[in-house]
């Protein structure tokens, strides 16, 4: 099932992660940590594309990183 | 699922077993709905207005969102992407990988990252849809290499040049690719943020730098009305100056659309 979310909704689906965003737009763990997206890069908020489980992949909605999630390489 | 178990304590239970395979929708904006909820049944889209729960009832639906998700029953997905998530699910579908299959023991694994996602772009630009974001996310991944690539693969040189080469000679080939792709010289793709004096400027670089690199001809290709005016005009004004060193020129072209090939001396 997919849980779709919008620019509105999406620090309400971070909270549920305990997950914020720091005054540069990044998410963030609790403790101010810049999460990782699997291919080791930090994340804007603006960037995020999906949340899935796997230790919680927080992927980006560029081309090439969506190219890899529908592949089923992350 | 958990969830739905849980959703029954925030809308009406026989709503929750309708809409039990939907795909729920988060909204945080402004509803003039008197109730918490939307059921989509065209779309099988089961919509919560989150501010209209109660902060208990925020509680229950994130606690079994997350349940079902630590089971691995859902994932969070941002709706601007879900056109491109679909567009790629449909692609991967058709595409019969031939070209990408045929290059993948002869580039460099990040080239063929590049020409993956290059050969969607084309794939978008066929179907007529705008691929300005997808070009855009080609250069962030890819840089400026991965520019090169999907521009030559856009003008289908990876299927009508490489392969032909490779199979005839893999040194040529090699050679060929290092040119194109390191060093950009072989096809000059004009944009629309190129005047004609640039576009003259680069045009004779690149027949200097051919010249020098051995090659018999270099590309110049442009896609839309005034790109077609600039290229032609850049090239009267080369022939005018009459001090360059290409032979002849082939032009063709076809709704505006252009590739002139420029023959060396």
């Amino acid at each position: 099932m997919k849980v779709i979310f919008d620019e509105h909704s999406k620090d309400w689906v971070l909270n549920i992660f305990d997950k914020s965003v720091d005054g540069d737009g990044f998410i963030v763990e609790k403790d101010g940590t810049r999460i990782w997206t699997p291919e080791g890069d930090e994340i804007k908020s603006n960037d995020l594309a999906i949340i899935k489980k796997g230790s919680t992949k927080f992927i980006a909605g560029d081309l090439s990183s969506l190219m890899k999630e529908t592949k089923g390489e992350i | 699922m958990a969830f739905f178990e849980g959703l029954k304590k925030i809308i009406p239970a026989k709503v929750a077993e309708e809409s039990f395979e939907f795909d729920l929708k988060l909204s945080n904006s402004k509803s003039k709905s008197e109730v918490n909820f939307k059921v989509d049944k065209k779309n099988k889209i089961l919509t919560i207005y989150l501010n209209k729960l109660t902060f208990k009832e925020n509680e229950i639906l994130k606690k079994h969102l997350l349940k079902d998700f630590g089971f691995n029953k859902l994932k969070f997905v941002e709706s601007d992407s879900i056109d491109l998530i679909t567009k790629l699910i449909a692609y991967n579908k058709k595409d019969d990988g031939k070209t990408l299959n045929f290059f993948e023991n002869i580039l460099t694994p990040n080239d063929l990252l590049a020409l993956r996602d290059s050969l969607f772009l084309r794939d978008e630009f066929y179907a007529g849809n705008n691929v300005s974001s997808l070009k855009s996310d080609i250069s962030y991944a890819h840089g400026e290499r991965g520019n090169i690539i999907s521009n030559l693969c856009s003008a289908g040189y990876f299927e009508e040049v490489m392969i032909p080469l490779y199979n005839r000679s893999k040194t040529d080939f090699h050679e060929f690719y290092d040119l194109a792709v390191d060093r950009g010289v072989k096809a000059l793709f004009v944009n629309g943020r190129m005047s004609v004096t640039d576009i003259t400027t680069e045009i004779e670089r690149r027949l200097v730098s051919a010249h020098s690199s051995g090659l018999k001809s270099i590309n110049i290709h442009g896609i839309g009305e005034k790109n077609v005016q600039n290229i032609k005009k850049s090239l009267s004004a080369i022939i005018e100056k009459g001090k360059s060193n290409f032979l002849r020129k082939n032009i063709a072209e076809e709704s505006n659309v252009i590739i002139v090939e420029m023959i060396l001396s």
